[in-house]
């Protein structure tokens, strides 16, 4: 009854970098795509990408299972090759993903809000095309923000639960996370097991967090006051 | 900029403000005040007639809904039972769903729960250890046994159960083996059936994959056609997934039976005994029967259980 705790937590990072960094790019893009440009429909993508944050993750899992299930939309049988999604690590990190990207979009879009965009303007009339504004000036002046969007994004996907076990299922050494390790061991009350992965995850998440702080951290005295 | 800086904090306060609606709105049950007000419920019964019980409850907060804690299995046939009960003069039934181990440390952490109605005999006496049920009312009310089943398209057959490790799939479906009931009763029947080589267990172990509950289980096998699962066999009725062996009841090591009890230290223990002889009443076991269960296995008058 010893967890494998050091591959639970290697697959967990696992899932979670995956998660985040496949996120990353399109998140960013749609946080800024939010944040400068009005479109038909601009609110109803928004409540859409929120989705996540409303339902509960079951019912996050429970769509998603069906979206790759044999017969469903991204299945093998609509598609032409398996993905092999279901009951993989693969399919712990989408879920994962789908769960973390609303708190992702959300918080890089209020660090892209908070850019002036007359900046940008600058910026081209100084010659640079979008592209290179964008590199060269909105994202190092979104920085902070972008990152606490990743930090957010990561811890969001480590602790991931619900919708990654209905999806993933809980095989050990394969998709058997410290979330889903932590309740296994605790409803089936093995409880000094329990207590070691509680241990390991409140550990590991301080740190992600510590990190992120750290990476963020700004020798500038704070603008705004 | 001063503009650029209130438009940026109107706009942080108003993200703050939908994430905390938001998180606010898919879940956290909040917790209900300790006496909830009357529901529309059922009028008074006519006095008189009834035993001890009945008048008791009528002096202890008759119109307060009985709050059951119900194994998640049992939903769809509580939905029914639970009206039916009030239909006979009784205060409304409220449920509470979920694993029986979850429910067990719910009714231990917590003064709420009046009847716990459980998968399996194992909660029963760890909440009878830590929170205390009322003598007498530990009652074997139902059994169920389980089923062997696989994708709506899925060209599996099984005719003989220590076949199954032959058959082609990458997946065995249960419910976690480690913690919830229904994963217990499917790994203690793998491991009871020996072939040459072996238990059944042994040889599928490597391809378990355990899931959150009975219904988790249930829902892979009906996504995906390379998985075969195994759930109770009330969970299959209505569902389109295909039963490729049914386990007779009287060859699982352990047989399935559900437990209901009277949790000790509540107000209205005597409505809660009444409750629980109602599961066995004609009624209650034909609509359990609807809903693919099997009648319970254990004689009636179960050992008194210890109480504080």
């Amino acid at each position: 009854m010893n967890p494998d705790v050091v591959g639970i937590v290697f697959l967990t990072l696992k899932v979670a970098s995956v998660a985040t960094l496949v996120a990353a790019a399109p998140c960013i893009a749609l946080a800024y795509w939010l944040a400068r440009f009005d479109f038909v429909g601009k609110n109803a993508l928004a409540a859409l990408l929120g989705m996540p944050l409303v339902l509960p993750p079951t019912v996050v899992g429970v769509l998603l299972l069906r979206l790759f299930a044999t017969d469903g939309w991204l299945g093998p049988r609509s598609l032409g090759l398996d993905l092999g999604v279901v009951l993989t690590w693969r399919g712990a990190a989408i879920a994962s993903m789908v769960m973390s990207v609303p708190l992702f979009v959300r918080t890089a879009r209020v660090a892209f809000e908070g850019v002036d965009p007359a900046l940008e303007r600058m910026a081209r009339t100084l010659g640079y095309g979008p592209l290179e504004a964008f590199f060269r000036f909105t994202l190092p002046m979104a920085r902070r923000g972008v990152v606490a969007a990743f930090v957010l994004g990561f811890t969001r996907a480590l602790g991931e639960y619900g919708a990654t076990v209905t999806v993933a299922g809980s095989i050990a050494g394969q998709t058997r996370t410290l979330a889903s390790a932590i309740t296994s061991a605790d409803q089936g009350g093995n409880a000094a097991e329990a207590r070691v992965l509680i241990l390991t995850s409140l550990g590991l998440g301080f740190f992600a967090v510590w990190a992120a702080e750290r990476l963020a951290a700004t020798r500038n005295e704070p603008r705004r006051t | 900029m001063q503009r650029q800086s209130i438009e940026l904090r109107r706009r942080i306060a108003l993200a703050a403000f939908v994430l905390v609606g938001a998180i606010g709105a898919s879940g956290c049950p909040e917790r209900e005040p300790e006496s909830p007000p009357p529901p529309p419920g059922p009028t008074n019964p006519a006095p008189g007639q009834g035993n001890r019980a009945e008048r008791a409850h009528r002096n202890a907060g008759f119109n307060v809904p009985l709050l059951v804690f119900a194994a998640t299995s049992l939903r769809d046939a509580m939905q029914e039972i639970g009206p039916a009960f009030t239909a006979t003069g009784r205060p409304v039934v409220e449920f509470n769903f979920a694993g029986s181990n979850v429910l067990a440390q719910q009714l231990e952490a917590s003064n709420r729960g009046e009847v716990f109605l459980s998968a399996d005999e194992r909660w029963v006496d760890d909440l009878a250890q830590h929170q205390g049920v009322v003598a007498g009312t530990k009652t074997n009310f139902l059994s169920n046994t389980l089923a062997i089943v696989a994708h709506p398209s899925s060209t599996f057959s099984l005719s003989d159960p220590t076949a199954l490790a032959a058959l082609g799939f990458t997946h065995l479906s249960l419910a976690d083996p480690d913690a919830v009931p229904a994963g217990r009763y499917a790994k203690a029947y793998l491991t009871s059936l020996v072939t040459p080589r072996g238990t059944v267990w042994d040889a599928v172990q490597a391809r378990v994959a355990p899931a959150a509950d009975v219904r988790a289980a249930l829902a892979v096998v009906a996504a995906q056609a390379d998985v075969v699962g195994v759930v109770y066999r009330s969970d299959v009725h209505g569902t389109a997934v295909r039963t490729l062996y049914q386990v007779p009841a009287a060859s699982l090591p352990t047989p399935v039976a559900y437990y209901a009890v009277a949790v000790a230290g509540r107000t209205r223990v005597p409505l809660a005994s009444v409750f629980v002889e109602y599961l066995r009443s004609p009624e209650a076991q034909a609509a359990f029967a609807r809903h693919g269960f099997l009648p319970p296995v254990a004689a009636p008058p179960a050992a008194a259980a210890p109480s504080p």
